[in-house]
């Protein structure tokens, strides 16, 4: 900082010696302006997926054996349709965590989102969470990774809300097996604890409309923020 | 997850109109010590697999990188990390641009791994 102190310094005074030698009036003032502007490049959340290969028994075909030697019509001994071949179970979610012990939502994807439950509009072309009344949006798991959730906050910026007090949030510990409710930006202490976090937002009482984006395109997280124990 | 200085200072000597090799594959290990932004490398890596796929949206990026079943195998994975090279360490000038840990899975040949990272750009 000093040299550039010095720098500047420098300058100024060279440019004064011009504005001297080339008659300009006094009271011509030169400005240097320096604009600093600031990107944050955050970590989101890491999930972790597992799938099971069963290259044994269970579930592949298996020429004359009772069970696993009928193709097409009968399940394996593991429970799904004998194929030829080695048998993939689906992904499953077995890990999720975020930096800080913070889930950041900026509404660009779907990743997060409870299909089975949201009945609101997740909106990713405009960053938005839409709500008539009634309409519900709710989140699969945001955290969970063994560890036990003892408290909660939902953070979101008021002025990225429409109509606030139409809205009611839950959280969730154990998977949505109890919801709780919570205040807005205020933390909340679990009753029902468990490893398994989730939110769930309610137009209770009329439309709502929660936006990752404000009117200038300046993006402000929905977020999340628990403690473990 | 936690984004390390030097992947930082990539996206600086990118700005400035260096040369830089964007992120390329995922590393994972058996690493438990909490992520720092000051690391450098991999705290104990037991693996390094090509990035699968990137999905780009608004200020945002998914990052996508499985194990499959013949890959990591006979360890308890806990950590994770992004690395511009299939090989090497800082030492060897590869940046390590996030690191991140999770409790462990157990990583056999009857068990693929999926990695997605986010990184958000706000």
């Amino acid at each position: 900082m000093g040299e550039l102190s010095g720098t500047l310094g420098e300058a100024a005074r060279r440019l004064r010696l011009l504005e001297r030698e080339f008659g300009q009036l006094p009271e011509t003032l030169v400005y240097l302006r320096f604009f600093k502007n600031k990107v944050q490049l955050r970590e989101g959340p890491t999930i972790v997926k597992e799938r099971n290969i069963y290259t044994d028994s269970n579930d592949s075909f298996i020429l004359g054996h009772a069970t696993n030697g009928v193709l097409g019509t009968a399940n394996g001994v593991g429970g799904n349709q004998i194929i030829l071949g080695d048998y993939t179970s689906s992904w499953v979610t077995q890990k999720i965590v975020n930096p800080d012990n913070t889930w950041r939502e900026l509404i660009r994807d779907t990743t997060f989102k409870d299909a089975s439950a949201t009945t609101g509009t997740w909106d990713t072309t405009n960053y938005e969470w839409i709500f008539a009344n009634g309409n519900i949006i709710q989140t699969t798991s945001i955290f969970y990774n063994n560890e036990t959730i003892t408290d909660a906050e939902i953070n979101i910026n008021e002025d990225n809300i429409t109509n606030s007090g139409n809205l009611t949030y839950y959280l969730s510990a154990n998977g949505g097996s109890d919801w709780e409710s919570a205040t807005l930006n205020s933390s909340h202490i679990f009753t029902s604890t468990g490893t398994d976090l989730r939110l769930k937002i309610e137009a209770s009482s009329g439309t709502a409309k929660i936006s990752a984006d404000d009117s200038n395109s300046n993006t402000t997280a929905i977020e999340v923020t628990y403690t473990t124990s | 997850m936690v984004f390390t200085n030097d992947g930082k200072n990539e996206i600086r000597n990118w700005l400035a109109g260096d040369s830089v090799t964007e992120p390329t594959h995922v590393a994972c290990g058996t690493g438990t010590t909490n992520p720092l932004a000051i690391d450098s490398d991999m705290e104990s890596e037991t693996h390094r697999n090509a990035i699968a796929s990137t999905t780009k949206t608004d200020k945002q990026l998914n990052i996508e990188c499985v194990f499959d079943s013949t890959e990591a195998n006979g360890n308890d994975i806990t950590e994770v990390g992004v690395v511009n090279a299939s090989s090497g360490t800082s030492g060897g000038g590869v940046t390590l641009f996030s690191r991140d840990k999770h409790t462990a899975i157990t990583k056999s040949s009857s068990v693929e791994l999926q990695y997605n990272l986010i990184y958000q750009i706000t």
